[in-house]
């Protein structure tokens, strides 16, 4: 489980988060919900170790994030990672390298649905593609926990619903997931907790079905009303 | 360990092109220098003998012989090892920076690599020392084939000594990159790689406290110069030295090792706690 406690985020003088505590269990879809700005990013890339908090704590099974436990955690950036003199091959064979749980198969039937090649140029690619090739890499190692961070987000149609499919698909089982999206319709039926993020605070956990069941409402009306009051707001 | 040296051909890969590139432009830029240079001095010689008949002696009066510092000295030489010089000092600042502001940012890819992030200061600071190396092997390899250049187009008589020696003395104060002894080579190739680790934590600072990390940095440098070079300016203020040479070339040595310690702590601190993507 990744446990996220009392953890506050400032970036010079503004509070991005103020105390903020969830947990992502294993073998759950946990969905970050909330508008742009509000620290979706940040919480992410906090849980990698790739920025500090500045109050609180982040555990990963226990353990406060360290070089090994990156073979047991996955993470998709909304921001292209790869070398753009790298091929897809070369990505592939970075991560062969350094990456003791890498799926070679899972690896090449993730570049059959996307429609890649080893040979594609990442320089040449669209942004959506580049996006499936992070993607790909993050999906191709058999890590305990995956973070895709708005894998929807900015890419063209087709490659929107490559991605959607691969999402939503047999590589997300058996795995804890956070996944931050603007587009809850496409992940509500794999989602099995929403966190709402608002004002830097968590606003609401939602379990899914048991709220949906006991609020009469879907996960969507619930996050319209959440908006609604943020309006208001 | 492996994964280290993965690291560091990963790193000398991405910067191979360049530096393959300037590597061959300072051969043919050197090698043209050497011909133009030596044939040059023949025209001379030749012209001094068609026009006034003069013989060996009374050339050598008038025009000298052939000394290779000419040639070292020249454009021809400089210009291309400057070029190297200013282009390694310049990369020692973008083998950090291009990972976060590059069109992808590569630095997310290696902070979330299962090793040790002093892993990847180590790496990049390795490369740019193999970098440093390479070029001035290379330099004393142009200047074997230039040797036998000058050797090929002007007479022994016109020519000053040929020896490898004399040749890199042609550099002046330059010939402290070309060591001449395995203690000189581990001095230089030490120094040079602890001045590697003492900038890389400066940028980390940089990193780390951007605006003021700037000053910190830069204070950071400054003191470790001072550590660095404190021994000597002890002896210039007190004008007399408390200790033999050999003793001042050890308590240099703890110095400089102390001063890389230091300098990997702080980084591998900084790495760990402070830079953020």
């Amino acid at each position: 489980m990744i446990k996220l406690s009392n953890v506050t985020k400032r970036f010079g003088r503004k509070w991005v988060l103020k105390e903020i505590s969830f947990q992502i269990p294993k073998k759950q879809i946990t969905c970050l919900v909330g508008r742009n700005g509000v620290g979706k990013t940040t919480i992410m890339n906090m849980i990698m170790g790739l920025t500090h908090p500045t109050k609180g704590n982040i555990t990963i099974d226990g353990e406060r994030i360290h070089s090994s436990l990156y073979d047991n955690i996955s993470y998709v950036p909304d921001q292209a990672t790869m070398l753009n003199q790298m091929t897809v091959g070369d990505a592939m064979d970075f991560m062969r390298g350094f990456y003791k749980n890498w799926n070679d198969e899972q690896a090449l039937e993730l570049l059959y649905l996307f429609s890649l090649h080893k040979s594609d140029r990442i320089q040449a690619l669209s942004k959506g593609a580049r996006k499936k090739v992070d993607i790909l890499l993050g999906l191709s190692m058999d890590a305990e926990y995956i973070l895709l961070d708005e894998p929807f987000s900015g890419v063209d149609p087709n490659s929107r619903k490559q991605i959607i499919d691969v999402c939503t698909g047999h590589f997300m089982e058996n795995r804890g997931i956070l996944i931050s999206t603007h587009d809850m319709l496409e992940v509500e039926h794999i989602v099995n907790r929403a966190v709402m993020i608002e004002d830097g605070m968590v606003h609401r956990v939602l379990e899914i079905e048991e709220d949906e069941e006991t609020e009469k409402k879907t996960i969507i009306d619930m996050l319209k009303e959440v908006d609604a009051h943020a309006e208001r707001k | 360990m492996r994964k280290g040296s993965r690291l560091i051909f990963f790193e000398f890969n991405r910067a191979s092109r360049m530096y393959f590139t300037l590597l061959t432009v300072m051969f043919f830029t050197q090698i043209l220098g050497f011909f133009v240079m030596s044939k040059g001095y023949m025209g001379q010689v030749e012209h001094y003998i068609r026009t006034y008949g003069l013989d060996i002696p009374a050339i050598q009066e008038a025009i000298g012989i052939f000394s290779p510092e000419q040639i070292i000295q020249s454009p021809w030489v400089m210009a291309p090892l400057s070029l190297c010089i200013v282009y390694m000092i310049a990369y020692t600042f973008f083998i950090w920076y291009r990972d976060w502001y590059g069109a992808n940012v590569f630095i997310y890819r290696l902070f979330m690599l299962p090793v040790s992030r002093t892993y990847v200061f180590i790496s990049k600071a390795v490369t740019i020392l193999l970098m440093v190396i390479g070029i001035i092997a290379f330099q004393l390899f142009v200047l074997y084939i230039g040797k036998w250049i000058i050797a090929g187009n002007i007479p022994i008589d016109f020519r000053g000594s040929l020896s490898m020696l004399d040749i890199v003395m042609g550099f002046n104060y330059l010939t402290i990159f070309f060591p001449f002894t395995t203690v000189q080579f581990f001095t230089l190739f030490g120094g040079m790689f602890i001045f590697i680790t003492i900038v890389f934590t400066a940028i980390l600072l940089e990193r780390s406290f951007h605006l003021k990390g700037i000053i910190y940095g830069l204070m950071y440098i400054i003191g470790s110069i001072v550590l660095l070079i404190s021994p000597s300016i002890t002896e210039i203020i007190l004008q007399r030295s408390f200790v033999y040479p050999a003793e001042m070339f050890w308590i240099q040595v703890g110095l400089f090792l102390i001063s890389a310690y230091i300098s990997i702590r702080v980084s591998t601190y900084l790495l760990e706690k402070k830079v953020h993507v």
